[in-house]
């Protein structure tokens, strides 16, 4: 026997070692994996609220909001959420390296299949509207909308045609009053707007409006639609 | 003589075991028979590995030693079958070794080149590396020590596992925890730069 072996051989049996019980392992194992399966999932919200973002965004008008074409283009890409994925991608390849098999695939293989399973997931969340909900629910805290891409400032636009508002009054169709982000009440003669999937108008619903001011008529504050559509759609 | 254990009227031929039977059979049973024989294998490899790809003499990689296998005897319920025993035994003694390092930061990290190290290469390699023929081999052993000794360390450790410690691309991939095609670039780079060396 060597001197090594004896060595250590005489500290087991004097049982200065002992060996960590086998349950501590996979609790470890657990741990990591578990941890791995919440931020893939994190990260299919946070890209489904990429995508809920970018597919509100009403592209065709973009540009004839207050602050101009640039603005409005920085304003709608979800930030927060990128950054968001970005951060869980990053976490997901750090955590799946502590697997027991992680080290064997590449950066790119890691991070490339996580972002693909997030995605799918994220599109799947998105198609069953969970990612409105989340919107909602966040749309409650100040920080969150501070983030958030700003619907009604791109809609307090009249002169540029973009009128958003909530209707407090309806008449046989093809008036209606409707009272905009500071509380200006608009008539909106809607007689000839298209109005596509959503045209049961309810009192107190908030609608995005395409239109033009009514020059020198009998009302000051007159709009004339051409194109009505519900405020959130509806993913 | 190989040693025979007696278990359950069955005769067990301790030399004849894989190393993954001798860590099943060490956490079964309360001899250290099995541990011992596991410590008889990787001792001197694991003494020269020591020495090879860190700064410590031979007493102080014989004390680091028992430390790995007193870690391994400690962790031996996380040794995972899917694996060769010797990466995993491998790879707790470079992390030992890398720790005891850091800690002596003052000290200068001067790695000895052994001669087998040099001989190693110098058989292993001219195909590969194209080494000058018009050298004597003495002069030969010179510059290969020389020329190992300046190599950054990532890449003499990845010839050291690849060439002295015969460990193969998967296995090394398992030690270093890195992917076997990095370990794979990692060991065309170092004995290119070996080549530019010796060139």
């Amino acid at each position: 026997m060597s001197k090594v072996s004896k060595k250590v051989l005489t500290k087991i049996k004097k049982g200065e070692v002992e060996r960590l019980p086998k349950w501590r392992f996979v609790a470890k194992r657990i741990f990591i994996w578990g941890s791995l399966v919440i931020a893939v999932l994190m990260g299919a919200f946070a890209v489904s609220m990429v995508l809920f973002q970018l597919f509100g965004v009403d592209w065709d008008v973009l540009g004839r909001g207050p602050k101009g074409t640039v603005m409005d283009a920085l304003q709608v890409i979800p930030y927060f959420w990128m950054v968001i994925s970005a951060l869980l991608f990053v976490f997901v390849y750090f955590d799946f390296r502590h697997t027991r098999k992680g080290h064997r695939y590449s950066a790119t293989a890691i991070i490339l299949s996580s972002v693909v399973l997030a995605a799918v997931l994220g599109t799947g969340i998105y198609a069953a509207s969970g990612s409105r909900h989340v919107d909602e629910f966040l749309g409650h805290y100040e920080a969150y909308q501070m983030m958030h891409y700003d619907e009604e400032r791109m809609w307090a636009a009249p002169e540029n045609g973009l009128l958003g508002g909530e209707i407090i009054e309806l008449d046989d169709g093809e008036i209606m009053l409707l009272q905009d982000f500071i509380e200006q009440v608009w008539t909106v003669d809607i007689e000839e707007a298209r109005c596509g999937m959503h045209c049961d108008l309810e009192i107190g619903e908030k609608l995005k409006i395409i239109g033009e001011i009514i020059e020198g008529g009998e009302v000051s504050f007159g709009f004339k639609a051409e194109e009505i559509r519900p405020f959130r759609k509806e993913r | 003589m190989a040693k025979k254990k007696e278990k359950n009227a069955v005769e067990v031929n301790v030399k004849e075991l894989k190393d993954a039977e001798l860590v099943v059979l060490t956490l079964q049973d309360d001899s250290e028979e099995f541990f011992e024989e596991l410590i008889e294998r990787y001792e001197r490899k694991l003494l020269r590995y020591v020495m090879r790809i860190s700064y410590f003499d031979f007493a102080e990689a014989e004390d680091i030693l028992q430390e790995v296998f007193l870690k391994v005897y400690h962790n031996l319920n996380e040794f995972d079958d899917e694996f060769a025993f010797s990466s995993w035994i491998y790879r707790i003694t470079r992390n030992f070794v890398i720790s005891q390092v850091r800690k002596n930061k003052s000290r200068p990290n001067v790695v000895r080149i052994d001669d087998e190290f040099a001989e190693s290469l110098i058989e292993r390699l001219p195909s590969e590396i194209d080494l000058p023929r018009d050298f004597v081999r003495k002069e030969l052993k010179e510059r290969v020590r020389s020329a190992l000794a300046k190599l950054p360390e990532k890449y003499r450790e990845v010839l050291v596992l690849y060439y002295l410690e015969e460990q193969s691309y998967a296995e090394i991939s398992d030690i270093l925890k890195r992917s076997v095609n990095s370990v794979s670039v990692q060991i065309n780079r170092a004995k290119k730069k070996l080549r530019g060396m010796l060139t």
